[in-house]
């Protein structure tokens, strides 16, 4: 008892060598319990679509059909340029196909405590380690921690106190009704995790933020920290821009996942 | 107690945890479904093999979080000394007596989570787990205690445990 008092107040490095060894043998009951967890969800509240383009009235099916012809056009003009710029920055790994960097891995449960982490069914012999950026098609989902042999456990992005840097971008129809990204002309900031999938920005000037960032704008993660790999992924969307109570004269972005994290079947290590 | 029952309970306990938690949320928060299982062994078991088991759980519990290790054992340590001093002076198998008994439980374990992270982030208070999240598992974990509970209550026999009798002279 004393050796786990003791163990939960200094919080020893040493041990996480062993937890990422030994959740391993959980895996033959945790992994038909997510599967069964998820398959039932999905039967009583089955997933809602979602409309990025137009988050506030969800467009019908052959505006979608429109739009998705004129992206194919898009794609064709930009994968042209893409391919141009590769070859002048011959730098192909960094602009290559983000997919092709990543190792897909199952998911196997979440945190048994009141974390917020992901279970993992693959481990050093997969060739993941500690610090590796984990995506999934939505958006970033967290860093692992604790590999072991077979199994990870990857924190989350938004598990309390996680700190990223981001920037925003936004998207907007144009004079052609076709959908565009632009860069929203605000200094990077720091988001810190809330749990539930949320994060908060906090301690921006008010006069600068509002009219600046608005709803609906995506978090981009634009961090320096050699770790992220130098990733440009979406973090979330922007929830809210408000001005902060406890703090006058501030305002605070909160920002959402575009997924609930916590219930992802498989994600992406990005190991290469 | 037999071993091999207790293993297979802390399996299931955990797999359940890990398996379930993130899909049977309410308010952000998923029921501990271990400190049930701890619970039960506490309720049961006499006092020794009762406080290894619910520290075993404990620690098992801690192996599969992000959180630090100890914080489980430790809790469920004191919950089992807890337990153990009210186990004569309870009924065993009423839905009252699993209700009241989770929920003390619960606060424990709750106060120290909280405890843990203020000393563990003094520094950092947007790591500490908010306490309105404590309270809804504490709320969640103690309205299951008695479906729970009662469940295992009927299984009792499969574990084996050994009930100390007072010797009459």
């Amino acid at each position: 008892m004393l050796l786990a008092a003791l163990s939960a107040a200094f919080s020893p490095r040493v041990s996480e060598k062993a937890q990422g060894q030994l959740q391993t043998l959980f895996i033959p009951v945790a992994r038909p319990m997510y599967a069964f967890g998820g398959w039932s969800h999905d039967r009583l509240s089955p997933p809602k679509l979602r409309d990025d383009g137009s988050p506030h009235q969800p467009r019908d099916v052959r505006e979608l059909v429109r739009e998705n012809a004129d992206l194919r056009t898009q794609i064709l003009t930009v994968t042209a340029e893409l391919e141009r710029l590769k070859e002048l920055t011959a730098d192909r790994s960094k602009l290559g196909d983000l997919s092709s960097r990543c190792t897909p891995v199952t998911v196997g449960g979440g945190d048994s405590g009141e974390r917020e982490s992901l279970f993992l069914l693959s481990g050093t012999t997969s060739g993941l380690r500690d610090g590796l950026p984990v995506l999934c098609p939505d958006g970033v989902v967290g860093k692992l921690t604790r590999v072991g042999l077979t199994s990870a456990r990857v924190r989350l992005i938004t598990d309390k106190g996680n700190k990223v840097r981001v920037s925003f971008v936004r998207f907007e129809k144009g004079k052609d009704g076709a959908t565009h990204m632009s860069n929203v002309s605000y200094p990077d900031c720091i988001a810190i995790g809330q749990g539930e999938g949320r994060m908060l920005i906090t301690h921006r000037p008010w006069n600068e933020l509002k009219g600046t960032v608005l709803p609906n704008d995506w978090a981009i993660l634009n961090d320096d920290d050699p770790e992220w790999s130098r990733l440009t992924y979406r973090v979330g969307r922007v929830s809210a821009v408000e001005p902060q109570k406890d703090a006058a004269g501030f305002g605070q972005i909160k920002i959402e996942s575009v997924v609930d994290l916590t219930m992802l079947r498989e994600v992406m290590v990005l190991t290469k | 107690v037999r071993g091999i029952s207790y293993l297979i309970l802390a399996y299931i306990a955990l797999g359940a945890q890990i398996g379930l938690s993130a899909f049977i949320r309410v308010g952000g928060s998923p029921p501990n479904l271990v400190l049930l299982a701890a619970l039960f062994v506490a309720l049961n078991a006499p006092k020794e093999p009762a406080l290894l088991g619910c520290f075993g759980l404990g620690l098992m519990q801690d192996l599969l979080t992000q959180q630090t290790l100890g914080v489980y054992a430790f809790s469920y340590g004191i919950v089992a000394m807890f337990v153990i001093s009210t186990q004569q002076l309870v009924y065993r198998e009423h839905p009252l007596t699993h209700l009241s008994i989770a929920f003390s439980a619960s606060v424990i374990c709750s106060i120290i989570i909280v405890l843990h992270g203020l000393l563990a982030y003094r520094n950092e208070p947007a790591m500490r787990i908010g306490v309105m999240k404590l309270l809804y598992s504490t709320i969640y974990t103690t309205l299951l205690a008695p479906i729970v509970l009662m469940i295992l209550q009927k299984l009792k026999r499969v574990f084996g445990f050994q009930t100390r009798r007072l010797k009459v002279i």
